[in-house]
Protein backbone atom coordinates (compact mmCIF):
# COMPACT_ATOMS: atom_id res chain seq x y z
CA UNK A 1 0.00 0.00 0.00
CA UNK A 2 1.53 3.39 -1.05
CA UNK A 3 2.12 6.10 1.49
CA UNK A 4 -0.25 9.05 1.26
CA UNK A 5 1.43 11.98 -0.27
CA UNK A 6 -0.52 14.10 2.23
CA UNK A 7 1.91 12.87 4.99
CA UNK A 8 5.24 12.40 2.73
CA UNK A 9 5.34 16.06 1.36
CA UNK A 10 4.95 18.30 4.06
CA UNK A 11 7.84 16.29 6.07
CA UNK A 12 10.00 16.39 2.54
CA UNK A 13 9.55 20.00 2.46
CA UNK A 14 10.08 19.96 6.28
CA UNK A 15 13.42 18.42 6.38
CA UNK A 16 14.43 20.60 2.79
CA UNK A 17 13.61 23.71 4.74
CA UNK A 18 15.76 22.57 7.88
CA UNK A 19 19.04 21.37 5.39
CA UNK A 20 18.49 24.46 3.83
CA UNK A 21 18.38 26.59 7.54
CA UNK A 22 21.58 24.43 8.78
CA UNK A 23 23.32 25.22 5.51
CA UNK A 24 22.21 28.78 5.93
CA UNK A 25 23.85 28.76 9.63
CA UNK A 26 27.02 26.92 8.10
CA UNK A 27 27.82 29.49 5.59
CA UNK A 28 26.46 32.28 8.14
CA UNK A 29 29.86 30.89 10.29
CA UNK A 30 32.47 30.84 7.39
CA UNK A 31 31.06 34.19 6.34
CA UNK A 32 31.23 36.47 9.54
CA UNK A 33 35.31 36.72 9.63
CA UNK A 34 35.49 37.58 6.09
CA UNK A 35 33.06 40.57 6.98
CA UNK A 36 35.00 41.79 9.53
CA UNK A 37 37.56 41.54 7.19
CA UNK A 38 36.04 43.47 4.93
CA UNK A 39 35.01 45.81 6.92
CA UNK A 40 38.47 46.57 8.22
CA UNK A 41 39.65 47.39 4.81
CA UNK A 42 36.90 49.45 4.29
CA UNK A 43 37.62 51.31 7.16
CA UNK A 44 41.29 51.60 6.65
CA UNK A 45 40.33 53.04 2.99
CA UNK A 46 37.76 55.25 4.40
CA UNK A 47 40.44 56.18 6.47
CA UNK A 48 43.37 56.81 4.48
CA UNK A 49 41.65 58.48 1.86
CA UNK A 50 39.77 61.02 4.68
CA UNK A 51 43.36 61.87 6.05
CA UNK A 52 45.19 62.10 2.96
CA UNK A 53 42.71 64.96 2.03
CA UNK A 54 44.35 66.68 5.04
CA UNK A 55 47.66 68.43 4.48
CA UNK A 56 49.53 70.69 2.21
CA UNK A 57 48.14 70.48 -1.21
CA UNK A 58 50.89 71.16 -3.68
CA UNK A 59 50.27 73.50 -6.71
CA UNK A 60 53.01 74.08 -9.97
CA UNK A 61 54.68 77.26 -8.81
CA UNK A 62 54.57 78.83 -12.07
CA UNK A 63 50.87 78.29 -12.56
CA UNK A 64 50.13 79.75 -9.14
CA UNK A 65 52.54 82.48 -9.86
CA UNK A 66 50.19 83.25 -13.19
CA UNK A 67 47.30 82.64 -11.39
CA UNK A 68 48.35 85.27 -8.88
CA UNK A 69 48.93 87.13 -11.99
CA UNK A 70 45.81 87.25 -13.51
CA UNK A 71 43.98 87.29 -10.91
CA UNK A 72 45.65 91.40 -10.28
CA UNK A 73 44.91 91.78 -13.70
CA UNK A 74 41.63 91.80 -12.64
CA UNK A 75 41.83 94.66 -10.32
CA UNK A 76 40.34 98.64 -10.63
CA UNK A 77 41.26 99.40 -14.36
CA UNK A 78 44.23 101.53 -14.26
CA UNK A 79 44.68 104.55 -17.04
CA UNK A 80 48.15 105.24 -19.43
CA UNK A 81 49.39 107.59 -16.89
CA UNK A 82 49.53 104.91 -14.04
CA UNK A 83 51.16 102.78 -16.30
CA UNK A 84 53.71 105.25 -17.73
CA UNK A 85 54.54 106.23 -14.29
CA UNK A 86 54.85 102.29 -12.94
CA UNK A 87 57.00 101.36 -16.29
CA UNK A 88 59.31 104.70 -15.69
CA UNK A 89 59.73 103.17 -12.03
CA UNK A 90 60.23 99.53 -13.03
CA UNK A 91 63.35 100.32 -15.49
CA UNK A 92 64.76 102.74 -12.28
CA UNK A 93 64.86 100.09 -10.03
CA UNK A 94 65.87 97.32 -12.95
CA UNK A 95 68.67 99.63 -13.59
CA UNK A 96 69.65 99.79 -9.73
CA UNK A 97 69.65 96.48 -9.21
CA UNK A 98 72.27 96.26 -12.48
CA UNK A 99 74.07 98.77 -10.59
CA UNK A 100 74.94 96.98 -7.78
CA UNK A 101 76.42 94.11 -9.53
CA UNK A 102 80.44 95.16 -9.49
CA UNK A 103 81.45 96.42 -12.69
CA UNK A 104 85.48 95.43 -12.65
CA UNK A 105 87.28 92.20 -11.11
CA UNK A 106 85.71 90.34 -7.89
CA UNK A 107 85.96 87.59 -6.25
CA UNK A 108 83.77 84.81 -4.96
CA UNK A 109 84.89 82.47 -2.25
CA UNK A 110 82.84 79.16 -1.59
CA UNK A 111 84.74 78.54 1.92
CA UNK A 112 82.84 74.74 2.44
CA UNK A 113 84.00 73.63 -1.12
CA UNK A 114 87.67 75.38 -0.91
CA UNK A 115 86.86 77.13 -4.49
CA UNK A 116 87.64 80.86 -5.63
CA UNK A 117 86.51 82.51 -8.31
CA UNK A 118 87.98 85.23 -10.04
CA UNK A 119 84.99 86.98 -12.33
CA UNK A 120 84.38 90.11 -14.43
CA UNK A 121 80.85 91.39 -15.21
CA UNK A 122 79.71 87.32 -14.10
CA UNK A 123 82.08 85.58 -16.81
CA UNK A 124 84.54 83.56 -14.54
CA UNK A 125 87.46 84.36 -15.55
CA UNK A 126 89.75 82.08 -13.41
CA UNK A 127 88.50 78.79 -10.75
CA UNK A 128 90.82 77.79 -8.32
CA UNK A 129 91.09 75.13 -5.86
CA UNK A 130 92.05 77.14 -2.80
CA UNK A 131 92.09 76.15 1.33
CA UNK A 132 89.39 77.97 4.10
CA UNK A 133 89.26 77.52 7.93
CA UNK A 134 89.61 74.07 9.24
CA UNK A 135 86.82 75.43 12.05
CA UNK A 136 89.27 74.75 14.91
CA UNK A 137 88.88 75.73 18.45
CA UNK A 138 92.08 76.32 20.30
CA UNK A 139 91.44 76.62 23.74
CA UNK A 140 94.19 78.58 26.42
CA UNK A 141 93.87 76.34 29.61
CA UNK A 142 95.88 78.81 31.31
CA UNK A 143 96.67 82.85 31.98
CA UNK A 144 94.41 84.71 30.10
CA UNK A 145 92.05 81.59 29.27
CA UNK A 146 91.49 82.47 25.32
CA UNK A 147 89.49 80.99 22.97
CA UNK A 148 89.80 80.88 19.11
CA UNK A 149 87.82 79.83 16.87
CA UNK A 150 89.90 79.21 13.28
CA UNK A 151 86.91 80.00 10.56
CA UNK A 152 86.85 81.89 7.38
CA UNK A 153 84.14 84.77 7.86
CA UNK A 154 81.03 85.10 5.10
CA UNK A 155 80.41 87.97 3.79
CA UNK A 156 81.64 90.69 2.12
CA UNK A 157 84.76 92.28 2.01
CA UNK A 158 87.53 93.90 -0.26
CA UNK A 159 90.90 94.32 -0.89
CA UNK A 160 92.27 96.76 1.65
CA UNK A 161 95.78 95.84 1.33
CA UNK A 162 98.33 94.32 -1.49
CA UNK A 163 101.71 92.98 -0.10
CA UNK A 164 104.32 91.48 -2.12
CA UNK A 165 106.61 89.09 -0.18
CA UNK A 166 104.76 89.45 2.70
CA UNK A 167 106.09 88.71 6.08
CA UNK A 168 104.05 87.16 8.70
CA UNK A 169 103.66 88.23 12.18
CA UNK A 170 103.23 85.44 14.04
CA UNK A 171 99.89 85.87 16.67
CA UNK A 172 100.22 84.51 20.19
CA UNK A 173 97.37 81.32 19.10
CA UNK A 174 100.60 80.79 16.68
CA UNK A 175 103.44 79.85 19.54
CA UNK A 176 100.62 78.11 21.85
CA UNK A 177 99.55 75.96 19.20
CA UNK A 178 102.97 74.80 18.43
CA UNK A 179 103.90 74.38 22.30
CA UNK A 180 106.09 77.36 21.93
CA UNK A 181 106.29 80.61 24.91
CA UNK A 182 104.86 83.45 23.63
CA UNK A 183 107.75 86.23 23.03
CA UNK A 184 108.05 89.18 24.92
CA UNK A 185 109.91 90.78 21.96
CA UNK A 186 108.13 91.88 19.11
CA UNK A 187 110.72 91.19 16.19
CA UNK A 188 110.63 87.14 17.58
CA UNK A 189 107.20 86.98 15.55
CA UNK A 190 108.19 87.55 11.93
CA UNK A 191 108.38 84.39 9.80
CA UNK A 192 109.69 85.00 5.83
CA UNK A 193 108.69 83.22 3.19
CA UNK A 194 105.45 81.29 4.71
CA UNK A 195 102.95 83.57 2.82
CA UNK A 196 103.94 82.91 -0.69
CA UNK A 197 104.48 85.62 -3.26
CA UNK A 198 101.45 87.91 -2.72
CA UNK A 199 99.38 88.74 0.23
CA UNK A 200 95.82 90.61 -0.23
CA UNK A 201 94.44 92.11 3.51
CA UNK A 202 90.67 91.93 3.37
CA UNK A 203 90.62 93.34 7.08
CA UNK A 204 90.87 91.89 10.56
CA UNK A 205 94.01 90.12 9.62
CA UNK A 206 92.57 87.83 7.38
CA UNK A 207 94.14 87.93 3.81
CA UNK A 208 94.07 85.95 0.68
CA UNK A 209 97.91 85.01 0.24
CA UNK A 210 100.43 81.89 -0.80
CA UNK A 211 101.30 78.81 0.94
CA UNK A 212 104.12 76.04 1.55
CA UNK A 213 101.72 73.18 1.42
CA UNK A 214 100.23 73.26 -2.58
CA UNK A 215 98.97 69.80 -1.82
CA UNK A 216 96.74 70.48 0.89
CA UNK A 217 94.49 72.77 -1.49
CA UNK A 218 90.89 72.03 -2.06
CA UNK A 219 90.87 70.96 1.82
CA UNK A 220 89.62 73.16 4.99
CA UNK A 221 93.57 73.54 6.75
CA UNK A 222 93.64 77.60 7.35
CA UNK A 223 93.38 79.49 10.09
CA UNK A 224 90.80 81.58 8.17
CA UNK A 225 92.76 83.35 5.97
CA UNK A 226 92.52 81.43 1.88
CA UNK A 227 95.47 79.65 0.76
CA UNK A 228 95.86 79.86 -2.93
CA UNK A 229 98.52 77.89 -5.13
CA UNK A 230 101.29 79.97 -6.38
CA UNK A 231 100.04 80.50 -10.19
CA UNK A 232 96.50 81.10 -8.73
CA UNK A 233 97.55 83.73 -6.32
CA UNK A 234 99.84 85.64 -9.21
CA UNK A 235 96.55 85.96 -11.24
CA UNK A 236 94.34 87.23 -8.97
CA UNK A 237 97.12 89.79 -7.40
CA UNK A 238 97.38 90.69 -11.44
CA UNK A 239 94.10 91.18 -11.41
CA UNK A 240 92.59 93.01 -8.64
CA UNK A 241 93.49 96.13 -7.36
CA UNK A 242 92.69 97.76 -3.97
CA UNK A 243 88.96 98.02 -3.26
CA UNK A 244 88.09 94.93 -5.58
CA UNK A 245 84.77 93.36 -4.03
CA UNK A 246 85.11 89.86 -2.29
CA UNK A 247 82.57 87.72 -1.67
CA UNK A 248 83.13 84.79 1.05
CA UNK A 249 80.13 82.09 1.51
CA UNK B 1 23.68 38.40 8.74
CA UNK B 2 24.42 39.90 5.00
CA UNK B 3 23.77 37.68 1.61
CA UNK B 4 26.69 37.76 -0.55
CA UNK B 5 25.27 38.94 -2.70
CA UNK B 6 24.05 41.86 -0.42
CA UNK B 7 27.41 42.31 0.73
CA UNK B 8 29.06 42.66 -2.51
CA UNK B 9 26.26 45.36 -3.12
CA UNK B 10 27.09 47.00 0.19
CA UNK B 11 30.77 47.01 -0.97
CA UNK B 12 30.52 48.06 -4.04
CA UNK B 13 28.33 50.97 -2.55
CA UNK B 14 30.87 51.88 -0.53
CA UNK B 15 33.45 52.27 -3.00
CA UNK B 16 31.67 54.73 -4.88
CA UNK B 17 30.88 56.44 -2.11
CA UNK B 18 34.54 57.01 -1.67
CA UNK B 19 35.38 57.99 -5.23
CA UNK B 20 32.78 60.21 -4.95
CA UNK B 21 34.08 61.83 -1.69
CA UNK B 22 38.09 61.53 -2.50
CA UNK B 23 37.30 64.75 -4.77
CA UNK B 24 35.31 66.46 -2.41
CA UNK B 25 37.97 66.25 0.33
CA UNK B 26 40.53 67.33 -1.90
CA UNK B 27 39.74 70.96 -2.56
CA UNK B 28 41.77 72.69 -4.74
CA UNK B 29 42.84 76.44 -3.27
CA UNK B 30 40.24 79.21 -3.49
CA UNK B 31 40.47 80.32 -7.53
CA UNK B 32 40.58 84.05 -7.03
CA UNK B 33 38.00 85.39 -9.37
CA UNK B 34 39.01 88.20 -10.80
CA UNK B 35 36.38 91.44 -9.30
CA UNK B 36 34.05 92.32 -12.39
CA UNK B 37 35.08 89.34 -14.30
CA UNK B 38 32.88 88.49 -17.48
CA UNK B 39 32.30 85.08 -19.21
CA UNK B 40 34.11 84.84 -22.36
CA UNK B 41 32.10 83.06 -25.41
CA UNK B 42 33.16 79.45 -23.93
CA UNK B 43 31.34 80.90 -20.77
CA UNK B 44 34.11 80.24 -18.85
CA UNK B 45 35.79 82.27 -15.40
CA UNK B 46 38.75 80.76 -15.71
CA UNK B 47 41.73 83.47 -14.06
CA UNK B 48 44.25 81.30 -15.36
CA UNK B 49 43.12 81.35 -18.98
CA UNK B 50 43.58 84.78 -21.29
CA UNK B 51 40.19 86.09 -22.41
CA UNK B 52 39.69 87.47 -25.75
CA UNK B 53 37.18 90.19 -25.75
CA UNK B 54 34.14 89.26 -27.37
CA UNK B 55 33.78 90.06 -31.15
CA UNK B 56 31.62 92.81 -30.72
CA UNK B 57 33.56 95.04 -28.00
CA UNK B 58 34.17 98.45 -28.36
CA UNK B 59 38.13 98.59 -29.14
CA UNK B 60 38.23 101.47 -26.13
CA UNK B 61 37.69 98.10 -23.76
CA UNK B 62 39.89 96.26 -25.57
CA UNK B 63 42.70 98.88 -24.81
CA UNK B 64 41.66 99.52 -21.77
CA UNK B 65 41.59 95.87 -20.46
CA UNK B 66 45.01 95.69 -22.11
CA UNK B 67 46.17 98.80 -20.51
CA UNK B 68 45.17 97.62 -16.73
CA UNK B 69 46.71 94.09 -17.59
CA UNK B 70 50.24 95.51 -18.36
CA UNK B 71 50.05 98.31 -15.00
CA UNK B 72 49.02 94.90 -12.80
CA UNK B 73 51.95 93.21 -14.46
CA UNK B 74 54.30 95.97 -13.62
CA UNK B 75 53.05 96.71 -10.26
CA UNK B 76 53.77 93.18 -9.66
CA UNK B 77 56.99 92.99 -11.26
CA UNK B 78 57.99 96.37 -9.46
CA UNK B 79 56.65 95.21 -5.40
CA UNK B 80 59.22 92.28 -6.66
CA UNK B 81 62.17 94.28 -7.50
CA UNK B 82 61.95 96.35 -4.52
CA UNK B 83 62.59 93.91 -2.48
CA UNK B 84 65.14 92.22 -4.48
CA UNK B 85 66.78 95.68 -4.53
CA UNK B 86 66.53 96.17 -0.14
CA UNK B 87 67.80 92.69 -0.27
CA UNK B 88 70.75 93.62 -2.80
CA UNK B 89 71.45 96.71 -0.31
CA UNK B 90 71.57 94.71 2.76
CA UNK B 91 74.30 92.79 3.60
CA UNK B 92 72.33 89.42 4.08
CA UNK B 93 72.94 86.19 2.22
CA UNK B 94 69.26 85.42 0.26
CA UNK B 95 67.78 82.81 -2.18
CA UNK B 96 65.89 83.99 -5.40
CA UNK B 97 63.56 81.47 -6.91
CA UNK B 98 62.56 82.37 -10.29
CA UNK B 99 59.50 79.82 -11.36
CA UNK B 100 60.03 80.81 -15.06
CA UNK B 101 63.58 80.26 -15.36
CA UNK B 102 63.47 77.19 -13.03
CA UNK B 103 66.30 78.74 -10.82
CA UNK B 104 67.47 79.08 -7.36
CA UNK B 105 70.09 81.38 -6.68
CA UNK B 106 72.11 82.09 -3.82
CA UNK B 107 72.89 85.78 -3.61
CA UNK B 108 74.76 88.67 -1.89
CA UNK B 109 74.71 91.97 -2.72
CA UNK B 110 73.18 91.46 -5.77
CA UNK B 111 76.05 89.13 -7.33
CA UNK B 112 75.06 85.77 -7.88
CA UNK B 113 77.03 83.26 -6.19
CA UNK B 114 75.86 80.03 -6.83
CA UNK B 115 73.07 78.94 -9.42
CA UNK B 116 70.88 75.94 -9.16
CA UNK B 117 68.41 74.29 -11.86
CA UNK B 118 65.16 73.08 -10.71
CA UNK B 119 63.20 70.47 -11.84
CA UNK B 120 60.51 70.38 -10.16
CA UNK B 121 59.17 73.93 -7.95
CA UNK B 122 55.46 73.37 -6.32
CA UNK B 123 53.64 75.40 -3.84
CA UNK B 124 51.48 74.71 -1.08
CA UNK B 125 49.01 75.36 1.62
CA UNK B 126 47.81 73.77 4.46
CA UNK B 127 44.06 72.12 3.46
CA UNK B 128 41.42 70.36 5.50
CA UNK B 129 38.74 68.16 4.08
CA UNK B 130 35.60 70.25 2.98
CA UNK B 131 37.32 73.33 3.43
CA UNK B 132 38.49 76.15 0.77
CA UNK B 133 42.52 76.74 1.44
CA UNK B 134 43.92 79.93 1.72
CA UNK B 135 44.93 81.54 -2.09
CA UNK B 136 48.38 80.86 -3.51
CA UNK B 137 50.50 84.15 -4.04
CA UNK B 138 54.21 83.23 -4.44
CA UNK B 139 54.76 85.80 -6.43
CA UNK B 140 57.01 88.38 -4.32
CA UNK B 141 56.73 85.96 -1.19
CA UNK B 142 59.49 87.39 1.20
CA UNK B 143 60.69 85.01 3.89
CA UNK B 144 63.47 85.90 6.74
CA UNK B 145 65.29 84.14 9.22
CA UNK B 146 65.91 80.90 7.18
CA UNK B 147 67.29 77.93 9.47
CA UNK B 148 68.09 74.55 7.57
CA UNK B 149 65.65 71.14 9.19
CA UNK B 150 67.82 69.13 10.11
CA UNK B 151 70.57 71.71 10.84
CA UNK B 152 73.99 70.93 9.52
CA UNK B 153 76.51 69.54 12.21
CA UNK B 154 80.13 69.42 12.21
CA UNK B 155 82.65 68.01 14.36
CA UNK B 156 85.64 70.60 15.37
CA UNK B 157 88.70 69.82 16.91
CA UNK B 158 89.30 71.36 19.78
CA UNK B 159 93.17 71.78 21.07
CA UNK B 160 93.53 72.47 24.87
CA UNK B 161 97.09 74.10 25.64
CA UNK B 162 98.33 75.97 28.50
CA UNK B 163 101.58 77.78 29.12
CA UNK B 164 104.59 75.97 30.26
CA UNK B 165 104.16 72.48 28.88
CA UNK B 166 106.63 70.40 27.63
CA UNK B 167 105.17 68.40 25.06
CA UNK B 168 103.61 70.38 21.49
CA UNK B 169 99.99 69.80 21.32
CA UNK B 170 98.55 67.59 18.88
CA UNK B 171 98.56 68.86 15.44
CA UNK B 172 94.75 68.61 13.76
CA UNK B 173 94.02 66.07 12.05
CA UNK B 174 93.43 67.44 7.77
CA UNK B 175 89.60 66.84 7.14
CA UNK B 176 88.44 64.90 4.24
CA UNK B 177 86.61 67.26 1.67
CA UNK B 178 83.19 68.97 2.13
CA UNK B 179 81.46 66.21 -0.19
CA UNK B 180 82.30 63.34 3.30
CA UNK B 181 82.22 65.70 5.69
CA UNK B 182 78.09 66.43 6.11
CA UNK B 183 76.01 63.73 5.95
CA UNK B 184 73.28 64.93 3.50
CA UNK B 185 69.51 63.76 4.01
CA UNK B 186 67.33 62.64 1.09
CA UNK B 187 65.43 65.75 1.81
CA UNK B 188 65.53 68.50 4.17
CA UNK B 189 64.02 72.04 5.06
CA UNK B 190 65.03 75.64 5.36
CA UNK B 191 62.82 76.69 7.67
CA UNK B 192 61.77 80.96 8.08
CA UNK B 193 60.13 82.76 10.74
CA UNK B 194 57.48 83.65 8.77
CA UNK B 195 55.47 80.70 8.68
CA UNK B 196 57.51 79.59 5.35
CA UNK B 197 59.38 76.75 4.65
CA UNK B 198 60.88 75.21 1.89
CA UNK B 199 61.52 71.33 1.28
CA UNK B 200 64.88 70.48 -0.97
CA UNK B 201 64.57 66.66 -2.36
CA UNK B 202 66.72 65.71 -4.70
CA UNK B 203 65.01 64.11 -7.95
CA UNK B 204 67.58 60.43 -8.15
CA UNK B 205 65.64 60.25 -4.36
CA UNK B 206 62.35 60.47 -5.59
CA UNK B 207 62.76 58.56 -9.18
CA UNK B 208 64.99 55.23 -7.56
CA UNK B 209 61.81 55.01 -5.16
CA UNK B 210 60.99 50.86 -4.19
CA UNK B 211 58.15 49.50 -2.94
CA UNK B 212 58.33 50.48 0.05
CA UNK B 213 59.82 53.95 0.26
CA UNK B 214 56.89 54.32 -2.11
CA UNK B 215 54.45 52.90 0.68
CA UNK B 216 56.33 55.61 2.88
CA UNK B 217 55.67 58.40 0.52
CA UNK B 218 52.80 57.97 -0.04
CA UNK B 219 50.32 56.19 2.87
CA UNK B 220 52.34 56.75 5.52
CA UNK B 221 54.33 60.23 5.41
CA UNK B 222 50.90 61.91 4.67
CA UNK B 223 49.16 60.10 7.22
CA UNK B 224 52.01 61.14 9.52
CA UNK B 225 52.10 65.06 8.33
CA UNK B 226 48.12 64.99 8.56
CA UNK B 227 48.76 63.87 12.04
CA UNK B 228 51.28 66.22 13.34
CA UNK B 229 49.90 69.35 11.13
CA UNK B 230 46.57 68.74 13.06
CA UNK B 231 47.91 68.52 16.41
CA UNK B 232 50.23 71.40 15.54
CA UNK B 233 48.68 74.81 15.60
CA UNK B 234 51.52 76.49 14.30
CA UNK B 235 51.80 74.83 10.70
CA UNK B 236 53.33 76.41 8.15
CA UNK B 237 51.96 78.84 6.32
CA UNK B 238 53.21 77.96 2.50
CA UNK B 239 55.65 75.45 1.93
CA UNK B 240 57.57 75.50 -1.42
CA UNK B 241 58.97 72.11 -2.57
CA UNK B 242 62.10 72.61 -5.04
CA UNK B 243 63.45 69.54 -6.48
CA UNK B 244 66.63 69.31 -7.99
CA UNK B 245 69.31 67.12 -8.92
CA UNK B 246 70.98 65.35 -6.16
CA UNK B 247 74.40 66.95 -6.37
CA UNK B 248 72.72 70.55 -6.45
CA UNK B 249 70.25 69.30 -3.19
CA UNK B 250 73.40 68.29 -1.21
CA UNK B 251 75.72 71.26 -2.50
CA UNK B 252 72.72 73.66 -1.16
CA UNK B 253 72.91 71.92 2.08
CA UNK B 254 76.77 72.61 2.45
CA UNK B 255 77.20 76.00 1.63
CA UNK B 256 73.68 77.13 3.09
CA UNK B 257 74.45 80.42 5.34
CA UNK B 258 72.41 80.71 8.49
CA UNK B 259 69.72 83.33 7.87
CA UNK B 260 69.57 83.18 4.48
CA UNK B 261 66.66 85.05 3.52
CA UNK B 262 63.93 83.94 0.18
CA UNK B 263 62.50 85.82 -3.02
CA UNK B 264 60.07 84.43 -5.54
CA UNK B 265 60.10 86.53 -8.05
CA UNK B 266 57.15 87.24 -10.45
CA UNK B 267 56.84 85.16 -13.86
CA UNK B 268 58.06 87.86 -16.49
Amino acid sequence: MASTPSTSVPSAIASAVELARARRRRQKRRRWPLAVVLGCVFLLAAGVVILRAYGYGYHPLAQAAKSQLAAARGQAPAGLEQLAKLERENKRLAAALVDLVPKGFYLVIDQTHNRLSLRKQDQEQLKAACSAGGGVVLIESGGGKRKWVFDTPRGRFSVLRKVENPVWKKPDWAFLEEGEPIPKNDSERFEYGMLGEYALHFGNGYMIHGTLYERLLGRSVTHGCIRLGRDDLRQVYASCPIGTPIFIY
Amino acid sequence: MLHRATLRRVLLGALAALWLAAPLAAQKPAAQKPAGAKPGASGSTDPGRAESPPSDAKPADAKQAETSARTATVALQNDALRKELALAKGTDFYLLVDPVRRTLRLMLSGVVLEEYHLHDLAIGTFRAPFQRSSALNPAGLLATQGALDPPRERDRFELVVGPGETDPPPEPPVPPPAEEIYRIPPRYWIRYADGVAVEVRSREESRKASLKTLVLEHIWEPLRMALADLRNKNRDKVRLLLEMSREDAAALYRVLPPDTKLLVLPPT
